[in-house]
């Protein structure tokens, strides 16, 4: 593998269009490729990181989380089979880390409730201050309602493969994004990104 | 529910977002989070150590079927095959007296020579296996013979 200066560079790299397939990759690292390994890290590394980031609202649980997934992923091998989309396979394991690095922080109460409670609080503002109040807005919108919106338009998942990941029937998926959806466009903060 | 056809495109049209809101939510997002070389290195070096193990020797299930399979039949063509000389052969052998490799009326006719001129038939001639030869065995030799002529037609 070429030497690279910087991580970023790794990064585009292994994303490339002639970049091996994540089904390639999973091969390779079934046969003991540790080369292979390190591609599919930094393939998805930063998703991993910022999912992590959006469940916990905490960077170092972020980190925490993202050592676990990728541990979790390393013991399936070998004899990992990929049935789906990789990031359809992390999701489930991102959301269980991020619940238990939250108990274990021992910041906020250890249980469901909090957890929402902690997903319910506005996110840190973005770089750009006219998304503020996109963001408020997502954080008033029900847990699950956010994270489809954020699944299929962020991490530009299909509705299959969020319904697979969520672990809940497609019909539920299209029905929380419809509402989600419609909440934004009535509200008056974010009715101008509807219009024409 | 089913959505009627006219309003399929309808359905379709609520479950997307428009461009302008799409590049707001991607933007809403946080600052990418800076992740330290340690972690990187960390995750890559158990990675690099736990992928060079050696793979456990995985008991292979086929393998024991296939010798169980062959112990298998090896114990039974030893178990089947002495029992099955035994029976064919001892029936073969107190009936064949003249030592044709058959069974005929000339075995009867010769064990009925023997008890005429008072020699003494040997305890394989018994055919009935009453302890005796006698008429009896004779007449049970020369029934055999004929069943086995008929193709042991009864």
């Amino acid at each position: 593998m070429a030497p690279y200066e910087s991580v970023d560079e790794r990064v585009t790299a292994h994303n490339a269009a002639d970049a091996p397939s994540d089904r390639e990759l999973i091969a390779a690292i079934n046969g003991g490729d540790a080369a292979a390994f390190e591609i599919l890290y930094f393939r998805y590394r930063d998703w991993v990181t910022g999912l992590a980031f959006r469940f916990t609202r905490d960077s170092d649980a972020a980190l925490d989380v993202l050592q676990e997934t990728f541990l979790y992923v390393m013991r399936k091998f070998p004899g990992f089979r990929l049935t789906a989309n990789f990031k359809t396979f992390l999701y489930p394991a991102v959301r269980n880390l991020s619940i238990a690095a939250r108990r274990k922080a021992e910041r906020y109460q250890a249980s469901e409730e909090a957890f929402k409670q902690l997903e319910n609080t506005p996110a840190p503002t973005g770089p750009e201050p006219g998304s503020a109040d996109l963001n408020i807005l997502l954080a008033e919108l029900p847990e699950e309602q956010r994270e489809v919106i954020l699944l299929r338009f962020v991490d530009g998942q299909s509705l299959n493969e969020i319904s697979e990941a969520m672990e809940i029937p497609l019909g539920t998926v299209k029905s929380r994004l419809h509402n989600a959806l419609q909440t934004l466009r009535q509200d008056q903060r974010t009715r101008d990104y509807f219009e024409q | 529910m089913q959505v009627p056809e006219d309003d399929r495109d309808g359905a379709k049209e609520a479950l997307e977002a428009p461009p302008k809101l799409v590049d707001a939510l991607k933007r809403s997002r946080t600052a990418p989070i800076f992740i330290p070389p340690t972690v990187d290195k960390a995750i890559l070096h158990a990675a690099r150590r736990h992928l060079s193990q050696p793979k456990p020797a995985r008991f292979k299930w086929s393998l024991l079927l296939r010798w169980g399979a062959a112990v298998a039949a090896l114990v039974a063509l030893l178990a089947i095959v002495p029992m099955a000389l035994r029976k064919g052969g001892s029936s073969l052998v107190r009936s064949d007296l003249n030592r044709e490799g058959h069974v005929d009326i000339l075995d009867a006719f010769a064990l009925a020579r023997e008890l005429k001129t008072g020699g003494h038939p040997s305890p394989q001639s018994d055919i009935n296996r009453d302890g005796v030869v006698d008429d009896r065995d004779v007449a049970a030799l020369a029934a055999k013979a004929v069943s086995l002529g008929k193709g042991g037609r009864s």
